[in-house]
């Protein structure tokens, strides 16, 4: 984390309007990719986006460490996603099949994307959630223990079985099961 | 494939995010040098994450979404502050109530009340006065030249203050 974002959330705690702002700015993409990872939708991950950010704000006092902000960032985002999936499952919505205006590119690479989109939404919540963190963010393994509050020796099996079903989903070599 | 390299399947995993002890990840090299089944899924699952981080990469927010966010953040601002402004009202409200109930309520309330008492009575006594002598007139001339009186006496303490001042300066 740079020290330009430290002092951004330190001048945030002193309820800076412009820090808020430039906040969103550095880390919207961040919680966008989270949400979108999770729910699969571009609508859902930018209403999720927005809920996490005035979550966050209201909650900035809890967050004990500055550096710790975006793994701090990511946990809220994580469980606002998951609680929009839990009602969005409530109304009984299947994900669409459809390309996601979200996703653009090339030809060529919208093919390989498209194969990622359908694999991640076979996945389980759990494994998805791992493969977010990790695959997409770079997480360490003791950042999503944290951010998923689960030991760390979870996150190390969780990501062997997410990894091992999404090989069975993109290659269809060697997978689980 | 090899049953036995079930139980290295999971830390290739590990090893692919760097996650190993030194000793484990040595023994995971010594295990892909003779192993080609393990170095495929190795090369596989290299493939698979590369892959995943390009369509991560390719998840971008909206244009728009971030001053909605923003937007958003300074109504919810907004909608903190006049409910906390509503909580200080209430609370003020109910520490004056509280403490009126407690001022009529204590000795010192009752000496206020006394006190009231005595000067509304002075005041209707006074109201009492101009009907009572039947000569209205009289009541407003003695008022007028108390009036008179009172500007006079501030005239003159005004008269002998300045001219006891420039006896200084002088
Ligand atoms: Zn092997």
């Amino acid at each position: 984390m740079e020290q330009a974002d430290l002092d951004l959330i330190r001048q945030a705690r002193r309820g800076k309007p412009e820090a808020l702002a430039d906040i969103v700015r550095n880390y919207q993409q961040f919680v966008y990719r989270t949400a979108y990872g999770v729910l699969q939708n571009a609508t859902d991950a930018e209403d999720a986006t927005q809920e996490a950010f005035i979550k966050a704000f209201r909650s900035l006092k809890q967050l004990r460490e500055d550096r710790t902000f975006p793994t701090w960032l990511a946990r809220i985002a994580v469980r606002v996603s998951l609680d929009m999936l839990a009602s969005r499952q409530r109304r009984a919505q299947l994900p669409t099949d459809e390309v996601s205006p979200a996703i653009s590119g090339a030809e060529d690479a919208a093919a390989a994307r498209i194969d990622v989109d359908r694999a991640l939404a076979h996945l389980n919540e759990e494994h998805r959630m791992v493969i977010v963190l990790r695959a997409f963010h770079g997480l360490e393994y003791d950042e999503i223990a944290q951010v998923l509050d689960i030991p760390v020796g979870t996150v190390r099996s969780r990501l062997h079985h997410a990894r091992m079903q999404l090989r069975r989903l993109l290659g269809g070599e060697r997978g689980d099961g | 494939m090899m049953d036995r390299c079930r139980d290295w399947e999971s830390l290739l995993t590990a090893y692919v995010d760097g996650e190993l002890s030194a000793v484990e990840e040595q023994r995971v090299r010594a295990h892909l040098a003779v192993c080609p089944f393990c170095a495929d899924l190795l090369a596989a699952l290299l493939a698979d994450e590369r892959q995943v981080a390009a369509y991560a990469q390719s998840i971008e927010p909206p244009p728009g979404l971030e001053a909605r966010v923003v937007a958003a953040l300074a109504e919810d601002h907004q909608v903190v502050q006049s409910r906390r402004l509503i909580y200080v009202y209430l609370c003020c409200s109910i520490i004056g109530l509280c403490t009126l109930v407690g001022l009529v309520v204590s000795p010192f309330g009752s000496l206020v009340t006394l006190a009231f008492h005595f000067v509304s009575a002075v005041m209707r006594g006074l109201m009492a006065i101009p009907t009572a002598v039947h000569q209205q007139w009289l009541v407003v001339a003695a008022a007028f030249s108390l009036v008179l009186l009172g500007i006079s006496l501030f005239g003159t303490a005004r008269v002998l203050r300045s001219s006891r001042k420039s006896e200084v300066v002088l």
